[in-house]
């Protein structure tokens, strides 16, 4: 059986998907026990889940600013 | 508007879908740029970006999705940045680790000794309602090695697979894999002890 510290250090091939089905299967043995492990996997998912939300957060300015550019710029410039 | 008309106006350069695209697009392209040139810079390499796929859009051929595309000129334009600076994203930092992390088990057994805590929603729009906290972690991404950043990026924002990451960065599947799992667990770490105190 696999301690908790195995399971959180295959964590990120099992949220990816990328374990062995036999690894696989040790995890899932592990989590059908261990309420910790549960909670550390979901929410190891969700912190990065949260900062990916935070980081494509934009100022509106910037997309004007770039739309401006655009508005300004000749149609057609294809480039080299 | 169906993918196929959009595609079309936007190949005779339409203002208009274009501007859409900028709209859904460019909070998405500032983060990889964020994550590869650091956020002085960010907005720049996204502006030339946008300029060069403009520039560029009556010739797309669609070989690749848009979205793709629009990574890849975005990429391009971080890398010359980063050229100029005769800098590159290395691995040098792939060895340095937070042990913290490791202590919370028991050493014997490996069992936790310090449980990870129940958060107060588990939906990241719910998690940012706490305003700080969405600041705390672009703070903490800000500070990550560049090529974590980089691999988390473009794993988390963009979603490409793997691979992709692989090919984009010229990272090792093992290297991108340990890179993806210390910047998630710096992040969890983060989002936990921001539960746990409402500090950063």
């Amino acid at each position: 059986m696999l301690s908790c510290k195995e399971v959180t250090q295959r964590a990120g091939d099992w949220t990816d998907g990328t374990l062995s089905l036999k690894q696989k299967l040790a995890v899932r043995l592990h989590l059908l026990i261990c309420v910790f492990c549960r909670r550390f996997l979901r929410q190891y998912k969700l912190a990065a889940e949260t900062t990916a939300l935070q980081a494509c957060q934009h100022d509106h300015h910037e997309v004007e600013k770039v739309l401006k550019m655009i508005d300004d710029a000749p149609r057609d410039q294809h480039l080299p | 508007m169906d993918e196929s008309k959009q595609l079309e106006l936007l190949r005779q350069q339409d203002k208009q879908a274009f501007a859409a695209l900028v709209r859904a697009q460019h909070g998405k392209l500032k983060a990889v740029a964020r994550a590869m040139v650091g956020s002085a810079e960010a907005e720049e390499v996204v502006q030339e970006a946008w300029l060069s796929a403009w520039r560029a859009l009556p010739a797309f051929e669609g070989r690749s999705s848009l979205k793709t595309w629009l990574t890849r000129i975005v990429m391009n334009a971080a890398h010359s940045r980063l050229r100029r600076r005769d800098q590159t994203l290395s691995l040098d930092q792939i060895a340095g680790e937070n042990p913290s992390f490791w202590d919370r088990f028991n050493p014997d057994d490996g069992h936790w000794q310090q449980m990870p805590i129940s958060w107060r929603s588990d939906r990241p729009d719910g998690l940012l309602q706490q305003t700080e906290l969405g600041d705390c972690l672009q703070k903490n991404l800000d500070r990550l090695p560049a090529l974590q950043q980089a691999v988390f990026t473009l794993r988390h924002v963009e979603e490409l697979e793997l691979d992709d990451i692989c090919n984009e960065l010229n990272v090792s599947a093992s290297n991108v894999r340990v890179l993806l799992h210390r910047a998630r667990l710096k992040l969890f770490q983060v989002a936990e002890h921001y539960q746990e105190t409402g500090e950063c």
